[in-house]
């Protein structure tokens, strides 16, 4: 009773100083308050929980002892917790100056001690402080001019757990706590009684003991736990049956540390967060803590760092849609071979960084633990050249690696940084001592463009189907062990139905390992096998029927060949095609190999094309490039057919009586001539270039078109 | 052809490349030095060379202007036909194929054996001989062997300028050798030693 008179009667000298409140503030706001005392003096963090990056609010709070038992107050707008200097209740509000209130103790809260174990109801405008061996105490808030702190009955008796914060649930009425120590597990405490529940172990440290200072909830039912001696802040649902808990972000760390938010806020991303752009199996979305960095002036990887609102996995990666590509920091001057050494180019903007880089090198869609490939490498402004090792482990093809920059050295692969950047690139992993050769190269395509009107011809546009093709050769020791093909449909300027295949000239189709092919539509994986039998030559089949695979505007007839008919979207074929017998590079064909396109099965192709074979034409109808021979499934019927004028016996296939072709290739992404826009007009210098048979007149024909005569999106 | 018509070709492309500096978005970020002076324009020190670009080859450009024709043999090739005005009066040799793409032989050899990788790359820019490569734009990459790399690749015309590159596993500095395509040669070759 001594005791609680003496803190009456201080409590009371201070408050007459105090003439009038703070302003509060603002009305229940989204970031959470951090009540550090790092030299017995408290300071206030503004904290995103998102990405755990933090402001100073205040260092200078009125007091020279700690704010703790910090709880927000949603039913006024401030912040109350335990002043250490007054031993009673503070109130902040948006000035962050602690104001001692006059608390009128029981006497077990005034034989209690101070608190570092406090918050404030959803459901009632009351704080609840909580201390081990002493029990579960409250001071309601209404009247300003009779604060009454009490023991709540029962409670000393549960009062054994330990804690070192604790939150109110937004809805359900329960407060919750992850205890400390080796292992966190998630106490339901009920607050009349004080009594709590294990729900069970929600966290395992590896290195040293948890301690939970700051606790905090979302209106989802997540509880947010900062840890004070590394500020990891760990997140879990406790409406989950049994929930664990992920590493979310990186706050700030501290010996002495408490949290206040306003559990019915959203957690929202911010305006300036930089998320990766990698399959989100590995951690992209926000929904999957994805890896994110709040964006801060100057520090950065490469000369860029661009703002998303949550990841953008490809393909819809914003760096190719927005046309800001941010991942310009990390770059590859050697390859990745199994059980190899490999280096990589590591651009920073700001010192004190670190580089953090995983890689999914057995492509199981996920960064494992054992596939940190650079582990706190600290990287000074400018170029950095950082060696890895490539483990011998790893399955050869394409894969993602992801690269995290950022002031901490020790962080994981997904979760919230409060600076820096994440990149993600698409990485080839290779067998030791393989070779790639890219056409027309590894960033760009070339363009096969069809007309389909064969065996006669008709307006020369060269749209009734344009692909872009890009096809890679891996090489060991002169033998090519495997080719991959990447094609898009770039145009489609014809009512035909056509399919799209790829042959393999005197490459049997037995030599092709045909269980280990692996494809896909749009990155949709696809069963069955791609090689066509019956052949002799191996043969691709991507689609039967390219209509299939298109969806085209109001009022558009065909895709991307009429004005205002455009899209930036292309379905997208990839295919990996692995050799069961290596071919010589001297045996394999030539780039483009043999891209053809061929009538659907059971549909019309025309008359003319019906009358030579006499029926429907299916197969029997291909359209090659110049000289390219056609497949098994050819009917040799086209051949001198209408305006055929193919001469096997000379290895001339698919040309006219003028030696003009059906198709022709464009090194590059051509910009196709519109519906009826005829390729001399369109491109005028293709004619002396195709008039000359060395290839010297006019090279780069392509480049320069009658910008009025091509399509454009 | 005739040096003349090579000249006529020549002057043509030149016309060709300042209309589309400023016609096309894809030259914006692909400007040649050449190209630059020879529209009058100022250039950067660091110069951005990319894909694509329609200039011919700068030893070319400089015959253009240097080389009178009365000075220069005569070619034996005869005159070709009419040029053609159309599709409808194009006739083109049953054996071209017409694909705008050409050999490119590379024979790598170095003096040791030491670990290296190579990339024939073409997106790169040039800041006082300092190359920067975007090695996410390359033609062939692989591992020398013993110091050694011999393979014929398949360019596409408009990459008449590439960027050699061979990396040390060491930390020694890497080498840098540019390549130009040579309309005099017989072959095109890249050689590293």
């Amino acid at each position: 009773m001594k005791t609680a008179y003496c803190s009456v009667i201080t409590t009371c000298l201070l408050l007459c100083q105090s003439t009038s409140w703070a302003a509060e503030f603002e009305n229940c706001p989204s970031q959470a308050f951090i009540i550090q005392t790092p030299s017995s003096v408290p300071i206030s963090y503004g904290v995103e929980l998102a990405t755990g990056s933090y402001t100073i609010l205040s260092n200078n709070m009125g007091r020279d002892k700690s704010y703790n038992g910090v709880g927000f107050n949603y039913h006024d707008n401030y912040i109350y917790g335990w002043d250490y200097e007054n031993s009673t209740l503070g109130k902040t509000g948006d000035d962050y100056i602690i104001v001692p209130l006059n608390v009128t103790k029981d006497s077990s809260a005034a034989a209690a001690g101070n608190f570092f174990v406090g918050d404030i109801a959803i459901d009632e405008n009351v704080w609840y402080g909580y201390r081990k061996n002493k029990g579960m105490f409250k001071i309601p808030l209404d009247d300003p001019d009779n604060y009454n702190m009490t023991l709540l009955p029962g409670s000393k008796a549960n009062a054994s757990y330990n804690i070192t914060d604790f939150a109110f649930h937004p809805d359900n009425g329960y407060i919750y706590a992850v205890s400390n120590g080796a292992s966190g597990s998630l106490l339901q405490i009920d607050p009349l009684t004080g009594a709590s529940t294990n729900l069970g172990v929600v966290l395992v440290n590896s290195g040293s003991n948890f301690t939970f200072g700051a606790q905090f909830f979302d209106p989802d039912g997540n509880l947010y736990v900062s840890n004070n001696s590394d500020g990891k802040i760990y997140r879990l649902n406790v409406n989950e049956a049994n929930p664990t808990a992920e590493l979310f972000a990186y706050g700030p760390s501290s010996s002495s540390n408490d949290g206040a938010r306003c559990a019915l806020a959203e957690v929202p991303v911010g305006d300036d967060v930089d998320f990766g752009d990698a399959p989100d199996s590995y951690g992209t979305l926000m929904t999957s803590n994805g890896a994110r960095h709040s964006i801060i002036n100057d520090f950065y990887l490469g000369s860029t760092v661009d703002h998303e609102a949550s990841g953008y996995p490809l393909p819809l990666s914003d760096d190719s849609s927005d046309g800001i590509d941010d991942e310009d920091g990390i770059s590859f001057p050697t390859g990745f071979e199994l059980g190899e050494s490999a280096v990589i180019l590591a651009t920073a903007t700001g010192s004190g960084g670190y580089l953090n880089a995983w890689f999914d090198w057995n492509q199981n869609g996920s960064f494992d633990s054992d596939e940190q490939a650079i582990a706190g490498y600290a990287l000074s402004p400018g170029s950095n050249s950082v060696s890895l090792n490539v483990p011998t482990w790893g399955k050869a093809g394409q894969s993602w690696a992801r690269f995290r920059f950022s002031s901490l050295a020790d962080i994981g692969p997904t979760g919230g940084v409060g600076d820096g950047e994440v990149e993600d690139h698409q990485v080839t992993i290779t067998e030791t001592g393989v070779t790639i050769n890219y056409y027309p190269s590894s960033s760009s395509y070339t363009s096969i463009a069809y007309e389909d009107l064969y065996p006669d011809q008709e307006d020369y546009d060269m749209n009734d189907v344009i692909f872009h093709l890009r096809l890679i050769e891996y090489v060991k020791s002169d033998q090519v062990i495997r080719v991959e093909f990447e094609a898009k449909l770039a145009a489609m300027g014809a009512a035909y139905h056509n399919g799209f295949a790829i042959q393999l000239p005197d490459v049997a189709m037995g030599k092709v390992k045909e269980d280990s092919i692996e494809w896909s539509i749009d990155d949709v994986a696809q069963s069955g096998s791609p090689l066509e039998s019956g052949q002799t030559n191996a043969v691709f089949i991507f689609t039967q029927d390219l209509w299939d695979h298109i969806s085209l505007s109001t009022g558009c007839n065909y895709l991307r060949t009429e004005s205002g008919c455009g899209t930036s979207y292309r379905t997208t074929w990839k295919m990996r095609v692995p050799f069961e017998t290596s071919i010589a590079q001297s045996q394999m064909p030539d780039f483009p190999y043999d891209p053809f396109i061929f009538a659907t099965p059971g549909t019309d192709h025309g008359l003319a094309a019906k009358n030579v074979v006499g029926e429907l034409p299916g197969r029997k109808l291909e359209i090659h490039l110049k000289n390219k021979a056609p497949t098994d499934k050819f009917a040799t019927a086209y051949f001198g057919s209408r305006e055929d004028r193919s001469n096997p016996d000379a290895g001339q296939y698919f040309l006219n009586e003028n030696g003009m072709s059906w198709a022709i290739e464009i090194p590059m992404s051509w910009q196709h001539p519109l519906e009826r826009e005829r390729l001399d007009m369109t491109y005028s210098e293709f004619l002396n270039f195709a008039a000359d048979k060395t290839g010297n007149t006019n090279p780069n024909w392509y480049l320069n078109a009658n910008p009025s005569l091509i399509f454009q999106d | 052809m005739t040096l003349k018509m090579k000249q006529s070709i020549n002057r043509h492309s030149m016309i060709e490349l300042c209309r589309n500096i400023f016609t096309s978005r894809l030259l914006v970020i692909a400007i040649m030095s050449t190209a630059v002076s020879a529209c009058g324009g100022g250039g950067d020190e660091a110069e951005i060379t990319s894909i694509p670009t329609s200039v011919t080859p700068v030893a070319d450009t400089t015959t253009t202007t240097t080389t009178p024709p009365a000075t220069t043999t005569p070619d034996p090739e005869p005159e070709p036909a009419a040029a053609p005005t159309s599709l409808d009066d194009l006739i083109v040799d049953a054996d071209n194929e017409m694909q705008a793409a050409f050999q490119l032989a590379v024979s790598i050899d170095l003096d040791s054996t030491r670990r290296a990788y190579f990339s024939l790359c073409d997106e790169f820019s040039d800041s006082n001989n300092k190359y920067t490569v975007n090695f996410e734009s390359c033609q062939y990459r692989g591992p020398t062997e013993s110091g050694k790399l011999n393979t014929h690749l398949k360019i596409a015309n408009h990459n008449e300028q590439l960027i050699a590159v061979l990396w040390f596993y060491d930390g020694a500095a890497p080498k840098y050798q540019l390549w130009q395509y040579d309309d005099q040669a017989q072959e095109q070759r890249l050689w590293l030693n």
